[in-house]
């Protein structure tokens, strides 16, 4: 059987990302439905799939390295790779930031009970999914353009004041537990975000080559 | 006499070629080391800096951090050019991927320091318990400590010291069990408000983060020596829970906790 020609590869390689990038998706899906509504059983199911994505990372950075090996791709095709080996790591740490907040599924109710920080919770991880969408889409597309929907701020640095304010007006026995735990799972969001943004720059380098978007990539 | 039909094989390339490619994979070690060991100086200076709520340190080590970048930046720029223009291979090649991966560790650790200096200019004029100031100069220095181990496994090549690591964080993790304790009681004894205690929290977490990213370190040290993808653990438990599953039709047991 003839050998599959290296372009053949590098677009089975671009869909596979974009099948993982779906998963991941869900994940984040699965973490907001977490937060918003405490329920277990999605809880369970988050944590079930991130086994599906760790395969898939395996699979695809093995593949990533013996293409690098086999081929010594330049160029495009060299960024495409080593850019695929970068998003990967990227993906499968979402994965497991949308699993810490399905772990603090424990603590919903208590965040919960408290409505103006909740609130602010819970548009954060709007944000964050809507971030996480319109990278999905530039990078099944292999496009720049979805991304010029993403507001140029960073998803805490807009949350991060009102939430803190509101937990600072919490009183009682409870008062740090609550504090600790709704900061970890608006942390979690947020890391989400900044891996987010780094799938972001990354596809822009590989669209454009130009080494900029590296280095942005770097210093955020 | 030489058969037409018999492939000429590419001749070896000249020995100061090969001389030079080699210099270079020294020069990518020496580098990613030096970041290292820049990124390793961090620490201390930023737990004295939020111990000692010294502002204008704070400050000069938050702007020292674009060095730290730019040298990623440049390290991660130059393994990509001798993956493209050297094309190693096994060992040689893990080298390269590896430093690719150092380099994000590194850079990261470095990243949350900062967020330990603006953790620290949040917190300016809140006072500590001695409890608390204790912990975070304990989870500093084993902080410190698995950083440097993992540079040490790395430039030795030692997969027993970087396969040690994950027990040497246990430390580390129980640091950070102490320091939400700390917390909480000093939080409830009046000692500190409750913006500190968020702050503290997440101080904590940061140095717990550090010693995440020298496992890791750690991990790809052992794929650079031996081949073996640390990632091979995530699907061995997936194939074993898969297969126990389909023996017994249990439930699966979530996995460890996994982090940013």
């Amino acid at each position: 059987m003839p050998r599959e020609s290296f372009a053949d590869e590098l677009d089975s390689l671009r869909l596979q990302v974009e099948v993982m990038t779906i998963m991941v998706k869900e994940a984040v899906h699965r973490a907001r439905a977490v937060l918003a509504t405490g329920d277990p059983e999605v809880a369970r199911q988050l944590i079930e799939a991130d086994n599906a994505i760790d395969e898939m990372q395996i699979s695809l950075t093995e593949l990533c390295y013996q293409m690098l090996a086999r081929e010594a791709p330049v160029a495009a095709d060299l960024r495409l790779v080593v850019s695929v080996i970068r998003v990967l790591h990227e993906l499968e740490r979402i994965g497991d930031l949308a699993i810490r907040v399905a772990k603090a599924v424990d603590d919903q109710p208590l965040v919960a009970a408290h409505p103006a920080p909740f609130e602010v919770l819970i548009q954060l991880a709007d944000n964050v999914v809507e971030r996480f969408e319109a990278v999905e889409q530039g990078w099944s597309t292999f496009s720049i353009e979805p991304l010029d929907q993403l507001a140029e701020t960073d998803p805490l640095a807009q949350f991060a004041g009102p939430l803190v304010n509101h937990l600072l007006e919490l009183r009682g026995p409870d008062a740090a537990r609550v504090a600790i735990a709704a900061m970890a799972i608006g942390r979690s969001f947020d890391r989400i975000g900044d891996h987010t943004q780094i799938m972001a720059f990354r596809l822009r380098y590989l669209v454009t080559g130009d080494p900029a978007h590296l280095a942005d990539e770097v210093s955020w | 006499m030489t058969d037409p039909n018999v492939p000429v094989p590419d001749p070896a390339p000249p020995a100061e070629v090969r001389v030079a490619y080699h210099r270079e994979l020294e020069d990518l070690n020496t580098r990613i080391l030096q970041l290292g060991a820049m990124v390793c100086e961090t620490i201390p200076r930023g737990t004295e800096v939020l111990l000692g709520g010294d502002l204008q340190r704070a400050r000069e080590l938050i702007e020292s951090d674009d060095e730290i970048d730019q040298l990623a930046l440049q390290i991660e720029e130059d393994s990509f050019s001798i993956l493209a223009r050297q094309s190693p291979m096994a060992s040689d090649l893990r080298q390269v991927v590896t430093v690719t991966k150092l380099v994000a560790e590194l850079e990261r650790s470095a990243d949350l320091m900062i967020n330990v200096c603006k953790a620290a200019r949040r917190m300016y004029g809140s006072p500590m318990s001695p409890r608390i100031r204790g912990v975070i100069t304990n989870m500093s220095n084993q902080a410190n400590k698995l950083l440097r181990l993992s540079l040490d496994a790395f430039a030795d090549a030692d997969v027993a010291l970087a396969t040690a690591l994950d027990d040497v964080d246990d430390t580390l993790d129980q640091l950070n069990r102490d320091m939400v304790a700390a917390i909480f009681e000093a939080h409830a004894e009046e000692e500190i408000d409750l913006a500190a205690a968020v702050q503290l929290a997440l101080v904590a977490r940061y140095y717990e983060r550090i010693g995440d990213h020298a496992v890791n370190i750690g991990e790809r040290v052992t794929y650079m020596v031996t081949g073996w993808l640390p990632e091979n653990t995530g699907a061995l438990r997936a194939q074993n829970r898969a297969e126990a599953i389909i023996e017994s039709g249990d439930v699966v047991t979530p996995p460890p906790d996994g982090d940013d």
